[in-house]
């Protein structure tokens, strides 16, 4: 998670949006939203802008008593799971014909590295699709985007303890399905 | 917490794809536009006085509507009374108001003018003002008083006509009045009529039934032209 250039905006008690700092602000929903959904999840443009809408609106209620982008990450969480909530229960009764994950696109040639990489990090990430989104975020989180474990319990609104038993639950779940499809180097030990 | 999990996680490798796996700027530029492209949450009171707003303009229509429906059902001008003028293949909406023509025998009553209400303003007026109004009579109490004066029943008659004074529109009780008072000139109560036609003559709403009274009147004065010598009209 890139550094927050928004000090200025929120040195003030009620924080307002300018064009600029909102244009910034979005990047860091997008980004944060990125990493719980996956990059290639396809509901991914819906989740941002639910979370971006949601992030705008609430911010003057912000009482700074945390990071901002651990605030942003709380609200994205909460919009992702209420989503997928709906999603599911929606999808109970009808039917898109779509994955909610799907093949990323090309957008330039790539070195044959940069796509190794990519190719390792899309099937690094398919495997963490397959976690239910608490495991998921919780991994995620603390092993990809180095959270404190209390960071976490803010952001899912949880105990820390919780946080710690689904990160080790998410772990080993996730262990047996690079075991089952993937590189076992994936996995640290 | 690093350092102590329990259960091995992603290798470091893995982590640095991962974390290097960051979204373009075109990618986070097109999702800015899509982002400013929404649309606009209205604020609530904007919401709210549209609500109001379109409530007002269907209750306007209704109101409107309903007063359409009921003009055309019921027109301003009605024929109350029993007349042998009347065709009865013409379509006329106050048709049903008018009874069959009396026999020869009935005693013979001149049927009083239509009665018409003043001249109304063409443009509907709101809130609908003739709800204080009592809905016209039914058609078949105007049956009944022409029956009664075909069988030469003045109970039944003056019972119509009593139900008509009292429930009817306007219109309905200027014309049941006009024909109570040939009524007691029929049975002889010249001043009773009299005096029922002065005040028709000079307060009656409808100009037409304050002409017939006030010929009536005239007529009444001399009694060789009274009338209840008048043969109406068809027979």
């Amino acid at each position: 998670m890139p550094a927050l250039n928004l000090a200025s905006d929120f040195g003030h008690a009620e924080p307002k949006v300018t064009a600029t700092s909102e244009r910034e602000l979005f990047e860091v929903v997008y980004r944060s939203m990125r990493s719980l959904a996956g990059p290639h999840a396809a509901d991914l443009d819906d989740l941002v802008q639910a979370a971006a809408e949601q992030v705008m609106r609430s911010l003057p209620a912000f009482d700074r008593r945390s990071e901002l982008s651990t605030w942003v990450y709380t609200v994205s969480y909460r919009v992702l799971l209420r989503q997928r909530r709906w999603y599911r229960r929606w999808a109970a009764r009808f039917s898109l014909g779509l994955e909610l994950q799907h093949e990323p696109s090309s957008e330039a040639p790539l070195q044959s590295r940069q796509l190794e990489q990519r190719e390792q990090a899309h099937r690094v990430r398919q495997l963490l699709g397959r976690l239910s989104e608490k495991y998921r975020a919780v991994v995620i989180l603390h092993d990809i985007e180095e959270r404190s474990v209390a960071e976490i319990a803010r952001i899912v609104a949880t105990n820390e303890l919780t946080v710690r038993s689904r990160l080790r639950d998410g772990r080993k779940q996730l262990a047996k399905l690079v075991r089952a499809h993937g590189d076992p180097d994936w996995m640290e030990g | 917490m690093r350092g102590q999990p329990e259960m091995p996680g992603l290798s470091a490798s893995v982590r640095r794809v991962l974390r290097e796996d960051q979204p373009s700027p075109h990618e986070l530029a097109a999702a800015y536009q899509r982002f400013e492209r929404r649309p606009q949450r209205r604020a609530p009171a904007l919401v709210v006085s549209r609500w109001l707003i379109a409530g007002l303009a269907m209750g306007l229509g209704i109101a409107f509507g309903a007063e359409a429906v009921e003009q055309r059902v019921h027109p301003p001008v009605t024929a109350v009374t029993p007349s042998a003028r009347t065709p009865s293949g013409v379509a006329n909406p106050a048709r049903n108001r008018v009874p069959a023509p009396p026999p020869a025998s009935a005693p013979i009553i001149e049927p009083p003018p239509a009665v018409v209400e003043e001249k109304r303003p063409l443009t509907p007026r709101f809130p609908a003002v003739k709800q204080s109004e009592p809905l016209p009579a039914d058609s078949a109490v105007w049956a009944k008083a022409a029956q009664g004066l075909r069988n030469n029943d003045v109970a039944q008659t003056e019972s119509a006509l009593a139900t008509l004074e009292q429930a009817g529109t306007l219109a309905d009780r200027e014309a049941a009045r006009l024909i109570r008072a040939q009524l007691l000139l029929h049975q002889g109560d010249t001043s009773g009529a009299r005096a029922l036609l002065q005040d028709l003559a000079s307060n009656a709403q409808s100009s037409l039934v304050r002409a017939k009274a006030r010929r009536l009147l005239t007529q009444n004065s001399t009694p060789s032209n009274s009338p209840l010598n008048v043969a109406p009209s068809g027979t």
